[in-house]
């Protein structure tokens, strides 16, 4: 069972908990846990006020299902249901940029995936951010490059 | 013939527009593209040595989204896009 979205801000459309707690109470399972990401004060010492992030959809969505798969042999979690939403589009601060939520049989096997989610996430779906400084400059984060 | 590059994260910085549009020989490759974009740089931004380097460390992506590699054999009216470094999340 798996959700996924990218919540485009400039749509006027919102990410929210309470979506991926309808969705994840529709699975069976007792261990749930989200992770939210939120846009933070201070990075290398620049006081930041917003974030711009930039994200080829299609290719985001299918990073998502690919990494969800892929739980099922490396990580043996194959009863799951997860939800992912990612934001495109400018964030203000404290506000959210990514939920994902995990539900699944046993509390290890949730936190296991909910990390590994994420982390694979940062590695491999193409979505990138653009820090907004109180000075009113802005700069493109430095990421992983995909180039083999 | 005329290739489309989708522009995406800090190579979004080379345009105004979403896309660049670049002219390429018959059997040219993704590093000929690449070559490409570095001398769109060098003529419209003074050769500005960090979208440069974005360039050099940007991975390429097929329309069915898929990474090609520097060795990958372009024709006629494929379009690509520009995958910089990521960072997501």
């Amino acid at each position: 069972m798996l959700h996924t979205k990218i919540i485009d801000t400039s749509k006027k459309d919102k990410i929210e908990i309470s979506k991926a707690e309808n969705f994840l109470s529709q699975s069976k399972f007792g261990a749930v846990i989200y992770f939210i990401g939120t846009v933070r004060d201070l990075n290398e010492n620049k006081t930041v006020t917003g974030i711009t992030y930039d994200a080829k959809e299609s290719m985001v969505i299918k990073s998502f299902e690919k990494i969800y798969e892929e739980a099922d042999n490396k990580l043996n979690i194959k009863e799951k249901a997860v939800f992912i939403e990612h934001v495109k589009g400018y964030v203000g601060l404290k506000e959210k940029s990514i939920i994902i939520g995990v539900a699944c049989k046993h509390r290890d096997q949730a936190f296991v995936l909910s990390r590994y989610i994420i982390e694979e996430i940062k590695k491999r779906s193409p979505i990138w951010k653009k820090e907004h400084y109180e000075n009113e400059e802005s700069e493109w984060l430095k990421g992983m490059s995909l180039n083999n | 013939m005329k290739i489309s590059v989708e522009l995406f994260g800090a190579a979004r910085e080379f345009s105004t527009k979403s896309c660049l549009d670049f002219k390429l020989n018959e059997n040219s490759t993704i590093k000929d593209l690449r070559k490409q974009m570095i001398k769109f740089i060098d003529i419209k931004f003074k050769g500005n040595e960090n979208f440069k380097k974005i360039i050099k460390s940007s991975a390429f992506c097929s329309s069915d989204d898929k990474i090609v590699s520097d060795n990958y054999k372009i024709v006629k009216k494929q379009n690509f896009s520009i995958i910089p470094p990521i960072g997501g999340g």
